[in-house]
């Protein structure tokens, strides 16, 4: 039997601190993707997306941390969809929008191919909104 | 109202905390992870509470050895009331954004700082606000004062707290940053962006 299927996600236990470093670390991350976007070269598409899935699993940590009290740990990112959309209001949408933000991540950040410049953009973009929920999240 | 706890200007008791923590998941949780994120009350408090809201259906109680899991009952006919509870404090940051989009004079920046933003604060904190005027715009601007004032105004009759507001010159940001004052160490560690340009943009491109 598959361990999801006996204790479910694997989590840690955080707090409100805890969620206010890891928003902090994802406003960072999708800063610097967003500069690194701005270059015009095809590995930093590959960088940009990657710093924005980065973002991403940030954001998502700060926002189960303030809301579950527990975050995912453990490198299957399904997990912390299924924690994600556990927080009400809003977080159906946002693990829909993790779910696309992490499709991409082992392309950006191991792949010998490149994301194309339509993926990077999407992925900024869904890092951005994961990053504005988390921020909403915590000021709740 | 206490706006760090604005829920508890309707629900004051532990019970408040404990529903608001309901209406946060879906997710059952334990009662000790509840009173853990509960913004006070005690496990021994918590349980009571849970207890209570139990007997009144609006929290479910499930079995699951050797703890019991908690969660709000989303079909009780009070649980609307509960979720509006819950979000009284993302309204009134909302309220603050609009009321900063209506402005004929936009501000270059405005956020929510000191104890409001981090939540620490009582139901006689002040509501700090701070706002950057643009430059050109004169100190002495009436429909600039006319806007702070009616600012001043709202929060008082959203909340019952004033507003203690910062009119800042944009062309004095750099300075600002230069002197490093302890308002913005405020501003940078806890400030919540309400209008204009964030914070940390507006510090990073000032000369």
């Amino acid at each position: 039997m598959s361990r999801s299927a006996t204790k479910g996600p694997r989590s840690r236990q955080c707090d409100a601190a805890d969620a206010h470093k890891r928003l902090g670390d994802a406003e960072k991350y999708l800063e610097v993707a967003g500069l690194v976007a701005t270059e015009d070269s095809l590995e930093s598409h590959n960088v940009a997306a990657g710093l924005a899935v980065l973002a991403g699993i940030a954001a998502a940590d700060a926002a189960c941390c303030k809301t579950l009290g527990e975050s995912s740990r453990g490198p299957d990112h399904q997990d912390a969809a299924t924690f994600l959309r556990r927080i009400t209001p809003g977080g159906e949408a946002a693990a829909k929008n993790f779910e696309r933000l992490v499709g991409l991540k082992d392309k950006a950040h191991y792949s010998f191919l490149n994301v194309s410049g339509q993926d990077r953009t999407g992925a900024i973009r869904r890092a951005t909104q994961l990053v504005d929920f988390a921020r909403e999240v915590l000021q709740r | 109202m206490n706006v760090s706890r604005a829920y508890s200007a309707i629900a004051p008791t532990v019970e408040g905390d404990v529903l608001v923590v309901l209406a946060g998941t879906t997710q059952p949780l334990t009662g000790r992870r509840i009173a853990r994120l509960a913004r006070r009350g005690s496990v021994a408090a918590v349980a009571n509470a849970l207890s209570r809201l139990v007997s009144q259906g609006l929290v479910l109680r499930q079995e699951a050895p050797p703890a019991s899991l908690y969660s709000l009952n989303r079909q009780h006919v009070a649980t609307s009331a509960v979720e509006a509870l819950a979000l009284i404090r993302t309204k009134l940051l909302d309220r603050l954004r609009h009321a900063f989009s209506t402005w004929s004079i936009p501000p270059v920046h405005a956020s929510l700082f000191g104890s409001a933003a981090r939540q620490d604060g009582d139901v006689d904190s002040d509501i700090d606000i701070f706002v950057v005027r643009p430059a050109g715009v004169d100190a002495e601007d009436a429909i600039w004062g006319e806007q702070l004032q009616d600012i001043g105004d709202a929060v008082l009759a959203w909340t019952g707290n004033h507003a203690g507001i910062i009119d800042f010159a944009e062309q004095d940001i750099g300075q600002m940053r230069d002197e490093n004052p302890p308002v913005l160490g405020d501003l940078r560690r806890d400030g919540i962006d309400l209008a204009g340009t964030p914070l940390h943009e507006l510090l990073g491109r000032a000369q």
